[in-house]
Formats: C-alpha cells, structure tokens, sequence
C-alpha cells in the first residue's frame, strides 16, 4: 500500500493510504477519544459516534478520524480548541442520558474512562425524560443489554454482522426506545 | 441527539445563551449531515442579531 505523508499538529508523520487518521495519531502517541470504533482487528469504523473529531486544514467542517483516510500533505489538527471542544460537547451530550456514573452498570466502562480522560464528568444539559428511557432488554436467554446506557452507535450490530458473522442482532426505534 | 438538547433550551424561559452558542457551534461542526450541521442557524442567527431583545 501507498505510503502518505502528512502532519498530525504540525507533526510530519507517515501512514499508509488505508490507515485512518485515527490509527496513525495513536501510533504517534495521541490517543483520540474513540466510542464507536473499537481498535481491534476486523472492526470496521463507522465515524458515526463524532467523539474522535479533528480539524483539517481548509476544511469547512471537522472530520472524524476514525474513518477518515489521510492524503499527501493533509494538516490535521488535533489539540486545537475547535476539536477539543467539539469532542467534549460530544461526550457531555452522551453522558447526559446516561445513568449516573456511581449507580451506573458499569462505572469503570470503556465510555466512562474516554469521558473521564477528556474531563468531562457532568452534562448541563436536561436529562430526556424518563419515560423514554429504555429499559433492560433480556428478553431472549442467550444476551440481555442495558439499553439505557446504550448511545446507538452500532458497534454491537457491526460487531456481530462483521466480526463474528452471525447477523443475529439489529437496532430499531433509534430516536425513541430502542429494541 | 443536538437538536433534542436544543428544543429543551429553547423551551425554557431564561436561555442560557452560553451553552447554546457552545451547542449550535458543535453541531455545525461535527455532524455528520448537513441538516444537522444548518439546524442550529436560526438559534445562532437570533442570539447574534437579537442577542440584546432576548433575556
């Protein structure tokens, strides 16, 4: 594969034409909040989740870099206050609706962690009312899932399609409850 | 997920025009679709040109 040179913070770095942004800042030593992707091999990224954003020089909007693939030259900019901000606006809209951190199912979580490691442990926003708060689905005796701490992000459903290739899992009613 | 938490500000009756801007600035930044990058254009338009006449 093509090997691309560019700049991560003004950093020249070198990643293949089919490594994302993502994957060659963590190889750099920056490791950018990540919730829908998950860094094990045979996971597809979605770069649905907007947690690992980062500006790119003369682009309109940020990009997600889990997904995004770098080019010759491309500045990416990760530490710089629009990114920051953007991620942590991200986490603070997710960790709203989720059930508090102490009486949470689990406190010690993949997303509390990337929270926690961005500093942000509390939302100002309102919380969605409880009635549409979807409640734990165990349903059928081989899984159960809390789906009230569930962001939609799909992993699961990739996961399962993609990874294990058993397709047995799917999301409905992604506004409202969840099934 | 942006638009929701925005009707809920914009519900009450002191806005907190702070954490709207910060608000309205991320989704125009990093949504994923165009609709939710616009969404937040006429709340940014009315605190930039209203700013004064809303409390």
């Amino acid at each position: 594969m093509k090997k691309v040179k560019f700049f991560i913070d003004d950093i020249p770095v070198e990643g293949s034409q089919d490594e994302s942004i993502w994957t060659v800042a963590k190889r750099e030593g920056i490791t950018l909040p990540h919730l829908c992707f998950a860094d094990k091999p045979g996971y597809r990224a979605d770069g649905n989740c907007r947690a690992c954003m980062v500006s790119i020089e003369g682009e309109r909007v940020l990009a997600a870099s889990c997904i995004r693939k770098p080019t010759e030259g491309m500045k990416v900019v990760t530490n710089d206050e629009r990114s920051i901000k953007s991620r942590k606006m991200v986490l603070e809209l997710l960790v709203t609706d989720q059930p508090d951190r102490e009486t949470s199912h689990d406190p010690d979580s993949h997303f509390w962690k990337i929270a926690s490691d961005i500093d942000v442990e509390k939302s100002r926003f309102e919380k969605r009312e409880k009635k549409i708060v979807p409640c734990e689905d165990s349903s059928h005796v081989a899984m159960s899932v809390n789906l009230d701490a569930c962001i939609n992000c799909n992993l699961c459903v990739r996961a399962c399609r993609e990874v294990q290739v058993n397709d047995v899992i799917g999301m409905g009613n992604r506004v409202t409850p969840r099934r | 997920m942006g638009t929701e938490k925005a009707v809920k500000l914009l519900e009450k009756n002191n806005w907190d025009k702070k954490l709207l801007n910060e608000l309205v600035e991320m989704m125009g930044d990093a949504s994923i679709c165009g609709l939710g990058q616009a969404a937040g254009n006429p709340i940014r338009c009315a605190l930039k040109y209203f700013g004064k006449d809303i409390s």
